[in-house]
């Protein structure tokens, strides 16, 4: 093993890595709060705004779908749990999730630009209007009850999928798929001309953040108690990952887990201690954020380092 | 595919039969092992988690538990909180309809020197969180209010969904929840099984018992058919499904039930249609964008049915004033009357006190909250006690006067028909009358309701 050519910084990375890894698997052990559930929602975050980026960020198709993908995983955990596992319904509201970006990005990834986000914003909309019209036809009402689990169950199962969302971008972003992404978001031509199959390459990891975001909707569904159309398929799943990625910064993987933890604890902060302020703090951050901090907080602190550490270097 | 590139399968596993691992591979295979210690770690912990069918968070029972004769308990406030929409597309109930109902019921409570809890007088303290109109954030604030904040009372979520969502949180932590503005049916299947014992329902709705009532007082004017808007949501499918049931046994015969979506701009062919199926009565389903939508609809084509049945918002003023009169005959969802009792003429003043307008009263819910409220805080302090267990036995068994009743009480945890107001109101002369058959009845019925015209030209549009 060529362990010397680890350097101090990385030795410092995996060893945080690993530690952070351990807090969260005990935490459930050491606090039984309201600590928990938060960082239950936090984490949501992070598998919507990770699996969002698994796919948008390198290619640059801005995907508003979502909330389709993570409200089908709703509808899943109400109809199936309780008559089966909860881990069987994860996989299976996952699995589902995937075949539905399977075929909507075979018949739509061809499309491009400002038509690929509308579509996939007009898809979330129908999906919504077609579960809404099936639920008043065939069960004569609108929503669901949802079998629930436990606080720890929710949470142990959430940080489960979250570990399985990094690996799996870890994995894209260093195989062959990684580079070919990359290859479409920077020039989509010269990729097929390369012998790229665009299409196939973008449905397959559209599908695959897809089978994340599915399996999240199903852990959460489970507690909410009753879910309706307007809850599973709520516009804002579609919006707040991306806003969380851009604060983050989308130049790494570390960005989008910043960013979805920081914009989800800075919400409820301001939200509870600050409601008649909540949400203009919350737009001038944003603001200020886009406009002073183009490659989010991350590549702030990167920024920030590298005149440390230049300094540091600079003749006295 | 790529042709271009090696199965980079197959090299990996070459490699690391034979070479020494780079750098590059040992902060992956590092990784990995962190990723999958962090995985096996959780996954003990799902499956230990799984096993459990219940809660193990111990800060589910809020307060102090009398165990023997009633102690006053050892803190200097009763706090309450709630997530209520501040903001957001629901801020209109928090602000005219369970906002300023609760907000009265604190003012008396610390008017009086605070809720007595075993001879002991607290002060009480609001906490309310914006949910901003969304059930997400509803339902962690909640949570947080629970878990975090340790509030001694809940106060109930807005709308239909939320109820439903925050009733099983709330019993899942050990609270009382008692309804705000929703309730329905479905609800009452999960009360049935006994999942939520801690769960009471206050506000009327479809089959409790707004939709029998409005059948009686149809048999009774002698209306044979009925057609029927109703929209796309909660409220919408449920009154029309609960029509279906209760409208042909009281010999009501449904022409024609028509779903519309949200944001729909042109009605007009449903209102034709309406023309050709000439029904004794029109119901309409929906909220006040799509009731005020119907109505302009009836009237440019001048539809008049002998009655109309609006549903939510139909029964406030200001969607009233909207017509300038023209709206009288107009039955509505709800209800309540100022002049039924000296009480509930004393509650509506207040009401304006707090809302600021007589035209943003609402005349289905308040009075029923402002009841409830009464009726909680009467339970709490017969109980003596902040454990939610002993106070939701009172709840199920007390009998209370209040407001809105002489003897008011539950059965099967939500509120008995006899302890309402009335179930069906009717604006006369801009005046909301309850029509209920008996003596809820505080004026005869317009039937057939005036044409749009005959009530424009002599309404007076005045409550007070």
């Amino acid at each position: 093993m060529n362990i010397k050519r680890l350097t101090p910084a990385r030795w410092a990375a995996s060893g945080l890595l690993l530690v952070v890894f351990i807090v969260l698997s005990l935490l459930p052990t050491l606090t039984q709060g309201y600590l928990v559930t938060l960082l239950t929602d936090i984490l949501r975050y992070v598998v919507l705004t990770v699996g969002w980026m698994i796919f948008s960020g390198p290619t640059n198709y801005m995907s508003l779908a979502t909330a389709a993908f993570y409200g089908v995983g709703f509808y899943i955990a109400a109809v199936f749990n309780g008559p089966l596992p909860f881990v069987a319904v994860i996989i299976i509201a996952g699995a589902v999730s995937f075949v539905m970006a399977l075929v909507v990005g075979a018949l739509t990834l061809r499309l491009r630009g400002v038509y690929f986000a509308i579509f996939t914003f007009a898809l979330t909309l129908m999906v919504t209007s077609v579960v809404l019209e099936v639920e008043r036809v065939v069960t004569g009402t609108r929503g669901r009850f949802v079998v629930t689990e436990s606080t720890q169950t929710a949470y142990y199962a959430m940080l489960i999928v979250t570990i399985v969302t990094l690996v799996m971008a870890v994995l894209i972003r260093r195989s062959r798929y990684g580079l070919a992404l990359q290859s479409i978001g920077q020039y989509e031509e010269a990729a097929a001309h390369s012998g790229i199959n665009v299409v196939l390459t973008k449905v397959m990891v559209f599908a695959a953040s897809a089978f994340v975001m599915g399996m999240a909707g199903a852990i959460i569904a489970t507690r909410r108690t009753y879910i309706d159309p307007g809850i599973a398929f709520s516009l804002n799943t579609s919006f707040w990952p991306v806003l969380m990625a851009l604060f983050g910064g989308m130049g790494n993987l570390v960005g989008p887990v910043i960013g979805a933890a920081v914009f989800t604890y800075l919400g409820e902060l301001l939200l509870t201690r600050f409601p008649d302020l909540y949400m203009l703090i919350f737009g001038v951050v944003l603001i200020l954020a886009i406009a002073f901090m183009p490659r989010g907080i991350v590549g702030l602190a990167e920024q920030v380092w590298g005149k440390i550490r230049g300094g540091r270097g600079a003749p006295a | 595919m790529m042709q271009d590139e090696q199965d980079p399968k197959t090299t990996e596993e070459s490699s690391i039969a034979s070479r020494p691992v780079s750098r590059r591979q040992f902060l992956k295979y590092a990784g990995l092992a962190g990723a999958a210690i962090g995985a096996s770690g959780a996954l003990g912990g799902i499956l230990s988690a799984c096993g459990g069918e219940e809660e193990t968070t111990t800060t589910a029972a809020p307060g102090t538990t009398v165990a023997a004769g009633p102690t006053p308990p050892a803190q200097d406030k009763f706090v309450i909180g709630g997530a209520r929409p501040i903001s957001g597309m629901y801020a209109m109930f928090e602000q005219a309809h369970f906002g300023p109902a609760y907000k009265i019921w604190v003012d008396d409570m610390n008017a009086a020197g605070g809720i007595n809890i075993a001879g002991k007088k607290l002060p009480v303290e609001l906490k309310v969180y914006d949910d901003q109109s969304d059930l997400d954030t509803c339902m962690r604030l909640m949570t947080k209010l629970m878990e975090e904040d340790k509030v001694d009372w809940l106060l109930g979520p807005q709308s239909t969904a939320f109820l439903f969502a925050g009733a099983g949180l709330a019993q899942s932590r050990g609270y009382v929840l008692c309804s705000a503005e929703g309730g329905a049916t479905t609800l009452e299947a999960e009360m049935a099984k006994g999942s939520l014992p801690l769960f009471f329902q206050f506000l009327n709705y479809s089959n409790h018992y707004q939709l029998p009532v409005f059948a009686e007082i149809m048999q009774e004017l002698g209306a044979k058919t009925v057609s029927i808007v109703y929209l796309e949501d909660l409220h919408g499918i449920e009154y029309s499904s609960q029509a279906q049931l209760f409208f042909p046994s009281a010999g009501i015969e449904i022409l024609s039930s028509t779903s519309i979506p949200f944001g729909i701009k042109d009605v007009s062919s449903i209102v034709k249609k309406w023309q050709g199926e000439n029904p004794d009565v029109v119901c309409g389903f929906v909220y006040p964008e799509q009731y005020i939508l119907v109505l302009q609809t009836m009237i440019q084509l001048d539809y008049n049915p002998k009655a109309y049945l609006a549903g939510p918002g139909g029964s406030t003023e200001v969607v009233y004033n909207v017509f300038q009169g023209a709206a009288d005959g107009i039955m509505f969802e709800g209800a309540w009357s100022p002049k039924q009792s000296p009480a509930a003429q004393a509650y509506y003043e207040k009401f304006i006190a707090k809302v600021g307008d007589k035209a943003n009263v609402d005349f289905w819910g308040p009075l029923i909250y402002g009841a409830e409220l009464e009726f909680i805080q009467k339970c709490i302090e017969k109980a003596a006690t902040l454990d939610h267990q002993k106070i939701a036995e009172v709840l199920r068994t007390a009998h209370f006067p209040t407001i809105m009743s002489d003897d008011m009480f539950m059965t099967a945890q939500i509120l008995d028909r006899s302890c309402y107001a009335g179930q069906i109101g009717q604006w006369q002369n801009g005046y909301p009358q309850v029509i209920d058959p008996g003596a809820k009845r505080t004026a005869e019925i317009w039937y057939p309701k005036p044409t749009w015209k005959e009530a424009a030209k002599s309404s007076t549009s005045s409550t007070t």
